[in-house]
């Protein structure tokens, strides 16, 4: 390769990063579906040891070395969720966190491949397996598959607005007598 | 005549460098390579990547913090930010940060928006990366 042939690539990178550099993307919302795939899809079972916290906005993070389940063990993956007074509803605090702790998890990948996982639910050494997203846990309610997975539910399920779990869900405790009058969530059942 | 034997050993690991990264980038070689030279390696793939769907963002008024968006791995890839979006500054406290950074613990490119303690600024971030294979 010459000397001017280097220069030319070189150029040619700059101009292609110059020109992806001018694209902007369209205007996107917080979404973590965007991210880690929609709240009814298939979850992956993992566990390993807490290395790191980070308790803060706008989102909370725990990176974990995978030990067990469905990822290879010796990972280093990072759990995202939500920001710290969500965590709190969803009946999280800090304080039940720490590294060195064991966690199990049921989660969902980072669509792009990242080594990131949104949870689903989380159990710490040998606490209860707690929901992190109450819009599954109504989607499991309504396919009659939320017993058979021993996680309790979010601590702010009961008198929550369904809809972000989708019409058909709503529909479905419509019919289990889970929505109260003012179209909230009812639970446990009456 | 320690210097002389010192330099030339420079410049004959100076020059195999130079030629196994001109080998690695050099289209021409395909040819010689499909014959099966040994030691031979296929031209690199370049493609860039998307933007995440989501920007990385923070909305100071809302409370000050960092967000992040994993990219690509660190391995085969260089990233760039693509967008800088900046709302709401009236202060001079008002300020924000769009970085792109390697995350040691993941080994990945990271687009981080960052609003520190006091800003009411709203910062939006995006990125793409150039990998290759």
């Amino acid at each position: 390769m010459s000397k001017l042939e280097s220069l030319r690539g070189a150029a040619s990178m700059a101009l292609i990063a110059a020109a992806l550099a001018l694209q902007s993307g369209v205007q996107a919302h917080h979404n973590s579906q965007a991210e880690f795939g929609a709240f009814g899809s298939d979850t992956i079972a993992v566990e390993g040891t807490i290395v790191a916290i980070n308790w803060g906005n706008p989102h909370i993070s725990i990176d974990i070395r995978t030990t067990a389940g469905e990822l290879p063990a010796g990972q280093n993956w990072r759990l995202v969720s939500h920001p710290v007074q969500i965590m709190n509803d969803y009946g999280f605090v800090r304080e039940e966190f720490a590294v060195g702790d064991h966690v199990k998890l049921l989660g969902w990948k980072n669509v792009r491949g990242a080594p990131q996982i949104w949870p689903r639910a989380i159990q710490v050494n040998d606490g209860p397996m707690k929901s992190n997203l109450r819009f599954t846990d109504m989607i499991d309610i309504a396919k009659g598959a939320f017993e058979s997975l021993h996680i309790q539910p979010a601590a702010n399920l009961n008198g929550s607005p369904p809809a972000r779990a989708g019409e058909e869900t709503v529909a479905r405790l419509k019919e289990m007598g889970l929505i109260d009058d003012k179209g909230l969530m009812i639970w446990p059942p009456r | 005549m320690r210097q002389i034997l010192i330099s030339a050993i420079v410049a004959a690991v100076v020059c195999a460098v130079f030629f196994l990264i001109a080998d690695r980038f050099d289209d021409d070689d395909t040819a010689a390579n499909d014959e099966g030279v040994v030691g031979s390696r296929a031209p690199l793939s370049l493609r860039y990547t998307v933007e995440p769907t989501e920007d990385s963002w923070v909305a100071g008024a809302r409370g000050a913090g960092a967000d992040d968006r994993v990219l690509s791995s660190a391995a085969n890839s260089v990233c760039f930010l693509t967008k800088i979006e900046v709302k709401g500054f009236q202060a001079p406290e008002d300020s924000g940060t769009c970085r792109v950074t390697v995350d040691d613990f993941t080994g990945f490119w990271q687009v981080t928006a960052d609003v520190p303690e006091g800003s009411r600024a709203e910062i939006r971030c995006n990125a793409r990366c150039l990998v290759w294979e």
